[in-house]
This record gives structure tokens, C-alpha cells and sequence, in this order.
């Protein structure tokens, strides 16, 4: 429950950093929602409508009523509002996470229990120096890579579009460096786990190495990870963002950087706080299935 | 046993990443201060006839050239120099940034402690390169904005694990003589606290460099780094996509130098965090 109070004060927080890089930041805010072909007429709307000459505080109370009725503002290119065009964007944007992370998942785990249960061998090492490489890859670089030899010279898999096949490229960028990162904290914790006394208990108990892996050490080595999942969904965004811009993917990520290049405040804005606000719900969400996965907290 | 000899195998191995990640590093700092002797052209203007049909590497281009008939090592060789650059004035200002924080919430704990750790949490919400682009957006593009919207966003690394640490050294008994024989609040922080983080630090600012270097990377490709003409890897890496069929080298070259650059100071944190952090000083 405290956890929930924290995470409106953090809602809080991220809507008065979005206010302050909109309004406080540039030197005229009116210009910069309106873009630079606005005229005299359209800026003394915008400064009225919007209450720019008011104090800071008043300002900041009435952006804050208006994002309660779900008013992000408009784009002054498309001339469409800010949340339609993001919830245009959204699903494209989820179908290329969740692929991704599914990606990441399985690949994380094979390496994690494989590196963990033959902890020290050669093995092990070998892929330690790959997660560690892997993590070092940009993730636009692995994109243009993939294109370059999966899409273009193997044709293994179309070269963009959206669809099935099509998401296949793109996620695989994406999950490199993550299922990298996943395969590192479950080695972690997997090791962790398997020098535990219940693990010693079922050993000695006899049971298979698949059932002592498997059902008692794996299924709380996992636990951690489940909060991993919800912080790292501000990195993933952040990857998000590039991938798509490689892969011309139409997701949130290429909204955002197409508002960058148009000067188009309003729609980047909107999408940071989107963003934002995703990355707090995912958090309470994974908060409420930690609860259910570790019945240790809930007694606390 | 087994074990102990398992632990000896694991400190050499950590022991020779930190050195291979130093020596790594230590060859990227020599081509970026030589790199008007290392670079056989000039990284800026054409000096090939290669205009839109770029070179393949050869004798006279090693690395080939590019689109515009620049010579790709020479480009490659003063990139290192901006992107070395950037990475460390970025990491010393996000350094500096989170080890304020960081020891003002840990060492004032109460109401500081909890605004200043809410606002940490209020910046990780947000993804760090969308934060980035909204930031560049707004500033003019150059090397100081570049410094400020790294700096801006990449402190709560180095603010979070500064604090944790103070947590535990505030109980600690020297703290407790140091209170007592009447030091001012800034004494224990700068001269009691502050040395027994700084070996967190310098593991923390060695791998947020390797952070800043992909970010830096991740905004040029994005056409918001340092305006061109200066040559930046990830512009570098942005303007071959269009020929990635016909001049795959243009975007092989620049992608090796930043995964190198990123490998070895994720190598050297990562080896100085295990041999650092087994021998941490019980004063």
C-alpha cells in the first residue's frame, strides 16, 4: 500500500519534470508549442489559452487539470492531438517489446543456468566474455547488422514492414544486449541459490539434477528477475526508440524522434510522459505479481 | 577443494579483465591524443574521387572511404578523439552531480534523504534517450548541450549507490569519534565519508563511462550529437544505413570502434569492481 502512495508522488513528480522542460526551459514556451511558422495571432491564443502570462504555480495546476482530461495538447504538423496519435502508435510499440522480451527471456535463461550450473568451467567463462561483448553492442549497430546480413544477403527475413516475420529482426536487436543482461543476474542469483541448504536438502534427498535445478533452485533464482523486468522497461523504451528508427518500425519510439526532426514540442512532450507514466504503472504491476511469485513479502 | 581453488581461478580471471579493460583503455587514449600524426588524410575533406561510389578498403584507404570520398580510418581515428571527449566530461559532471546527492541524502538521511532519493526515482522513470531527445530538442545542438543532457540524465547511477553506501558507514565507529570531537557536518563528509566511497566511485564513473559512450553514440545516430562536419561514430555508423548493400565497411568500422571503446571500460569496471570490492578497507 505504501508502495502505491510513493508511486503517486513519483506520477507527481514526472508531470512537474515534463512541465518544467516545456514550459520553464525554453525561453518563449508559446513559440515552442506553436512551432516556428506560427504567427502573431496564433502565439496570443496559445499564451491566453494557456495561461502563459500567470504565475509558474497557477501554470503548472492548470497543465496538470488539463492531463487529467487526457489533453497532451496538439501537434502543430499533423494538426492531430497528442494522444491519438500516440495510442495510434502504441500497439505496434508493445507487439515489438513483448517479441523482444520473450527473446530475451529465453535466451537470458539458457545462458544463466547453463553458465551457473557449469559455474567456473570454460564454458562459463566463455559466456561471460560474450554477455559482456553483447552488452557493449549498440543496439543500432546490431539493427543495421542484422539488415546487413539476415534481411539483405541471406534473405532470411524480410527487410521492414510490419508483421510476424517482420517483427522477428527487430526484436532480435532489441533482445541482444537485454538477454545478455538477464543471463548475468540469473547466473548471479542462480549461484547464490544453489549454494542454499534447502538446494543441499533436496540433493541429498536424492532427486535429479533437473528437479533440484529446475523446481528449487531455478524458481527463486527467478524472482529477481521479475523486478528486473519492471525497471528495466525505462532501458527497453530507451532501445525502443532506436530500433525502431533503424527498422523504420512504426512505433512510439519513431513518433518521437519524427517530432524531434519537426521541432513538434507538443508531440515530444506527450510522448516522454507517456513514457513516463508507462514506466510507473509497469512498476506497481510488477510490485502486485512480485506479492504473488514470493509469499514472503506479502507477510511482511 | 574444489571451491577454494574455483575462488583463486575467478580472482586471476577478474585480475585479467581489469588489466586487458586498463590496457584497452590506455590505447584509446594514445590514438586520441595522436591522432593528427595517426591519421594518414584529413577526416573532414574528400580525398578521393569517390563521390557517391565509395571505396572499398584498399592500400591507399585501409578502411576504404566513405560516400563523400573522406578516408574512413582517418575519420574513424578523430572520432575517438570527440567521443573520448565527450565520455569523460560527461562522466566527470554526472560523477560529480551524484556524489552530491548522493552524500547529502545519506549523510542528512530524514526529509533531505527522501526528496532528494523521490527525485532520483522521478528521473529513472523516465527512458533515459526519450529524456535525452526531448532535452536536445529544446537546447541549440553542440558540445555543451551534448554535456548537459548526458549529465542531466545519467547521475542516478552514481547518487543511488553513493547514498546505500553511507547508509552503512554513518554507524560505523569512526564516525561516531569523529562526531564527537566536534567536526563540521562538511569535514565528515569530505574528509571522513567522501574516502571511504571513492573506490565505489571510481568503479561506478569507469562503467557509467561505457553507459555515456553508448549514449552519446545512441544521440548522434540520431542526428542530434555534435553537428557535422566533425566526425562522431554514431553519425558515422546514421550516414552508412543508405549503402549498407553496396559499402557494408562504412557501417562495420565505426560499430567495432564503439563496441571496442564500450568493451573496455566495461572489461576495466567490471574487473575493478571484483578486485576492488574483495578487499574493501575496514577503517
Amino acid at each position: 500500500m505504501g508502495r502505491l502512495v510513493w508511486s503517486v508522488v513519483i506520477v507527481f513528480g514526472v508531470t512537474l519534470l515534463t512541465f518544467c522542460v516545456t514550459f520553464v526551459v525554453p525561453a518563449d514556451p508559446a513559440r515552442a508549442l506553436a512551432g516556428p511558422k506560427a504567427d502573431r495571432a496564433t502565439l496570443e491564443a496559445i499564451r491566453a489559452q494557456l495561461g502563459l502570462d500567470q504565475p509558474l504555480p497557477v501554470q503548472y495546476a492548470r497543465y496538470v487539470r488539463r492531463l487529467m482530461r487526457g489533453d497532451l495538447g496538439r501537434s502543430f504538423v499533423t494538426h492531430q492531438t497528442v494522444l491519438e496519435a500516440i495510442f495510434e502508435r502504441v500497439p505496434a510499440t508493445a507487439y515489438l517489446a513483448l517479441a523482444s522480451l520473450s527473446i530475451a527471456l529465453i535466451g537470458g535463461v539458457c545462458g544463466g543456468v547453463v553458465g551457473a550450473v557449469r559455474a567456473g568451467s570454460s564454458v562459463d567463462v566463455l559466456l561471460l566474455g560474450v554477455s559482456l561483448v553483447a552488452l557493449s553492442m549498440p543496439v543500432f549497430w546490431v539493427g543495421i547488422l542484422l539488415l546487413d546480413v539476415v534481411g539483405y544477403r541471406l534473405r532470411l527475413l524480410p527487410l521492414g514492414g510490419f508483421g510476424v516475420a517482420n517483427v522477428l529482426l527487430p526484436a532480435l536487436a532489441l533482445a541482444f544486449g537485454t538477454g545478455a543482461y538477464y543471463a548475468r543476474v540469473l547466473h548471479t542469483t542462480l549461484c547464490d541459490a544453489l549454494a542454499q541448504d534447502y538446494v543441499r536438502t533436496a540433493r541429498a534427498k536424492g532427486l535429479s539434477m533437473i528437479r533440484v535445478y529446475g523446481k528449487h533452485a531455478l524458481r527463486n533464482a527467478l524472482i529477481p528477475l521479475v523486478t528486473l523486468l519492471g525497471i528495466d522497461l525505462a532501458g527497453l523504451m530507451s532501445g525502443v526508440v532506436l530500433t525502431e528508427t533503424v527498422f523504420n518500425w512504426p512505433g512510439l519510439g519513431r513518433l518521437a524522434v519524427e517530432a524531434v526532426f519537426n521541432q513538434d514540442i507538443p508531440m515530444i512532450m506527450g510522448t516522454v510522459l507517456f513514457s513516463a507514466l508507462l514506466v510507473v504503472a509497469a512498476n506497481i504491476a510488477v510490485d502486485l505479481v512480485y506479492m504473488a511469485v514470493d509469499p514472503r513479502i506479502r507477510r511482511r | 577443494m574444489a571451491v577454494g581453488r574455483d575462488q583463486a581461478d575467478t580472482a586471476t580471471l577478474q585480475r585479467g579483465l581489469a588489466l586487458i579493460g586498463a590496457a584497452m583503455v590506455l590505447s584509446l587514449v594514445v590514438v586520441a591524443l595522436c591522432a593528427p600524426w595517426l591519421s594518414p588524410f584529413d577526416p573532414v575533406a574528400p580525398v578521393a574521387d569517390s563521390f557517391g561510389n565509395p571505396f572499398p578498403p584498399g592500400p591507399v584507404h585501409l578502411l576504404g572511404t566513405d560516400e563523400l570520398g573522406r578516408d574512413v580510418l582517418s575519420r574513424l581515428v578523430h572520432g575517438t578523439r570527440l567521443s573520448l571527449f565527450v565520455a569523460a566530461c560527461a562522466t566527470l559532471v554526472t560523477v560529480l552531480i551524484g556524489v552530491t546527492i548522493g552524500l547529502m541524502a545519506g549523510y542528512c538521511g530524514g526529509w533531505v534523504d527522501t526528496v532528494l532519493m523521490r527525485m532520483t526515482d522521478v528521473v529513472l522513470a523516465f527512458p533515459l534517450l526519450l529524456l535525452a531527445l526531448a532535452l536536445a530538442a529544446l537546447l541549440e545542438p553542440g558540445l555543451p548541450s551534448l554535456l548537459i543532457v548526458i549529465a542531466a540524465v545519467g547521475w542516478t547511477g552514481v547518487a543511488r549507490t553513493v547514498r546505500g553506501e553511507l547508509l552503512s558507514l554513518c554507524e560505523r565507529d569512526f564516525m561516531t569519534a569523529a562526531v564527537a570531537l566536534g567536526a563540521a557536518p562538511a569535514r565528515l563528509m569530505l574528509r571522513h565519508l567522501l574516502p571511504n566511497v571513492a573506490t565505489t566511485v571510481l568503479v561506478m564513473a569507469v562503467l557509467s563511462t561505457s553507459n555515456t559512450v553508448l549514449l552519446d553514440a545512441g544521440l548522434s545516430y540520431l542526428g542530434l550529437g555534435i553537428p557535422v562536419p566533425t566526425p562522431s561514430w554514431g553519425r558515422m555508423l546514421s550516414d552508412s544505413q543508405t549503402y549498407y548493400r553496396t559499402a557494408p565497411w562504412l557501417m562495420v568500422f565505426p560499430g567495432l570502434a564503439i563496441v571496442y571503446t564500450v568493451v573496455a571500460f566495461n572489461f576495466l569496471g567490471y574487473g575493478l569492481l571484483a578486485t576492488l570490492g574483495g578487499n574493501r578497507r575496514t577503517t
